[in-house]
């Protein structure tokens, strides 16, 4: 499995996502009908997916998705495994061929628990810090999704082969969120594709960041490694650490993500000039700049957000049980399903879902 | 003797499968079911194609004459270089419609998203109109080199545009100004002065036009005629 190169990945992608309001399940062929819709947004050099609420039988223990080069990358990885977790199952992921999709790693599950009792919070830490210690260290193997009863998959092909592939269609989610890949400076692999996970969070992300360095040195004097030189995970990283670590709600994120331009605040009355001036003063090395669409799934949840400038496009309509997203109008239509509105979700406006309440 | 309309079924048509079609088609043309192929009717001349569905990307791209009716919203990229010809939406149109248009007529009925009519441009006869039944997202117009732009602001929002005509260095553009905005604007026409354009729209889409024709205005035009002059260097 090779890594990404020394460069970083401008990409013009495709994202979409159902998100059920009301928490009834929709199989995995539905999103692939909306991504393939959108077949020219991508190249064929990654692709993926994240369902939620797909592991029922599972659902309190962390679903580990894992990618193995080879055998040596396998029995490494189980060796430690075995010996922090408690597993409860394991099991290759199912797969079909597809004449779309060549050359996959070995790809597992496991489901496990750690041994040692933590607080949640501790218990999160800890998962975070291990996996992403698996990937640096381990070499051939790669930690890709480590939610609770969610998971990421992805890979290299078109997004509509990769979901036939992994068999979506066999898979009952409450929120699922696709991503096809358009990378332009270099061969895509199979980490690289979105979505990127953390923990219950999951992301895709169309365009490409040009403050990513600042970005970058920021998280690294935090602690995250940005190993993968994509821009895409440097944002995950961004979300993980404002939500885990400050504990800001996911509205706070896009604030200061896309935070207002200067201008726009001078404007604001008092109390809002405060709070936007706040932000972005102490979290000014968060802030994104450069072109990005992103849609984040979390638990029970959902958030779209556009850059400032609303360099890329973002769509999204809804009716009384689900809200769709998608870069193209294309792409919801395309389920053929009564919508009340369809409207284009405007410069770093966060349309955030929390199932059974609306923040806009 | 009356032509009939030509129907395609695009349904599982690639997009270069639809013009084909249409290059093969009688004059009238209905695509049926489109449901965002990219560049329907780019480039063409002397047809009129209905759309039923939703178009894709880049549609009526370098449009040279012929008349495109979008019975649902438009995506990015509509008219784009669009040189003559007609473009009715009916419905809303995404980011950066008009791009560098040099002639013919885009109708929205509802609102466009950012960057619309960018560097639009004019020469001769060929004047191009970009006119928008509601609201303009951000960079409407700007360098603006040629023909007109209006927004209507149906909905009377307080700021139907903004960061409007930066750069603009030659046409116009009108804004509607709303009937509860007090603010002060350089210069405020009433609509007699575009009255043929709101005429053609109100007609198109139904709508009546005595409340657009006696509204207020802000118009722009180009600050000078060397508008960059000691911009960029100081002679």
């Amino acid at each position: 499995m090779k890594r990404e190169g020394e460069v970083r990945i401008p990409a013009g992608c495709a994202i979409a996502a159902i998100f059920s309001k009301d928490g009834h399940l929709v199989d995995g062929s539905r999103i692939i009908t909306m991504i393939q819709t959108m077949h020219e947004r991508s190249n064929g050099l990654g692709g993926g997916f994240v369902g939620y609420d797909i592991y029922p039988e599972y659902q309190d223990d962390y679903a580990i998705h894992m990618f193995f080069d080879d055998l040596t990358a396998k029995r490494t990885f189980e060796s430690e495994l075995f010996d922090k977790f408690k597993v409860f199952k394991y099991e290759e992921i199912p797969t079909r061929q597809n004449p779309g999709v060549v050359s996959s790693p070995l790809i597992w599950r496991y489901f496990v628990l750690p041994l040692e009792q933590r607080t949640m919070k501790e218990e999160e830490n800890f998962m975070v810090a291990t996996m992403l210690d698996i990937n640096e260290r381990i070499e051939g193997a790669y930690c890709f999704s480590m939610g609770k009863n969610m998971g990421v998959f992805k890979g290299v092909g078109y997004p509509e082969d990769l979901g036939d592939f992994y068999m979506l269609e066999k898979y009952q989610a409450t929120c699922w969120i696709a991503h096809g890949r358009y990378p332009t400076n270099t061969p895509g692999w199979w980490g690289g594709a979105h979505p990127f996970s953390l923990l219950d969070m999951a992301l895709v992300h169309n365009g490409e960041i040009s403050s990513y360095d600042t970005n970058r040195k920021m998280l690294e004097m935090v602690g995250y490694k940005c190993s993968l030189q994509t821009d895409t995970e440097a944002i995950a990283y961004m979300i993980d650490d404002l939500t885990r670590h400050h504990g800001f709600t996911l509205e706070e994120c896009a604030h200061i993500l896309a935070a207002p331009f200067w201008s726009e605040i001078e404007k604001m009355e008092d109390g809002q000039k405060n709070y936007y001036t706040y932000l972005r003063k102490n979290f000014a090395d968060y802030l994104i700049c450069g072109p990005f669409s992103i849609i984040v799934g979390f638990k029970d949840g959902i958030m779209a957000l556009n850059d400032r400038c609303k360099l890329r496009s973002l769509v999204m309509a809804e009716n009384e049980s689900t809200l769709y997203l998608a870069s193209e109008e294309s792409a919801i239509r395309a389920l053929k399903e009564d919508v009340d509105k369809i409207s284009c979700i405007r410069a770093s406006e966060a349309v955030i879902y929390k199932r059974g309440e609306k923040h806009a | 003797m009356q032509v009939s309309k030509m129907k395609i079924n695009c349904e599982n048509l690639t997009a270069r499968k639809i013009n084909e079609a249409i290059m093969q088609s009688s004059e009238k043309i209905v695509c049926e079911n489109c449901c965002g192929q990219r560049y329907i009717g780019a480039a063409s001349s002397g047809k009129t194609i209905e759309i039923e569905g939703i178009s894709g990307n880049d549609c009526g791209g370098l449009l040279d004459g012929s008349t495109l009716i979008l019975k649902g919203n438009a995506q990015e990229g509509l008219g784009d270089t669009m040189n003559a010809g007609k473009i009715i939406v009916h419905g809303h149109c995404g980011d950066i419609c008009a791009y560098g248009m040099r002639g013919g007529k885009i109708f929205i009925r509802d609102y466009i998203g950012v960057r619309g009519g960018i560097h639009m441009k004019e020469y001769g006869d060929s004047k191009p109109l970009l006119m928008i039944g509601e609201t303009a997202g951000a960079c409407l117009g700007e360098y603006l080199a040629g023909g007109t732009i209006i927004v209507l602001n149906r909905r009377d929002e307080l700021d139907p545009v903004e960061n409007v005509g930066v750069g603009q260095h030659g046409g116009v553009i009108y804004v509607r100004i709303a009937s509860s905005d007090e603010r002060n604007y350089e210069d405020v026409v009433d609509g007699s002065e575009i009255e043929a354009e709101i005429s053609e729209f109100c007609e198109i889409f139904k709508m009546d036009k005595e409340k657009l024709l006696h509204s207020k205005y802000r118009r722009l035009l180009p600050e000078t005629k060397n508008p960059y002059q000691g911009y960029y260097c100081m002679n």
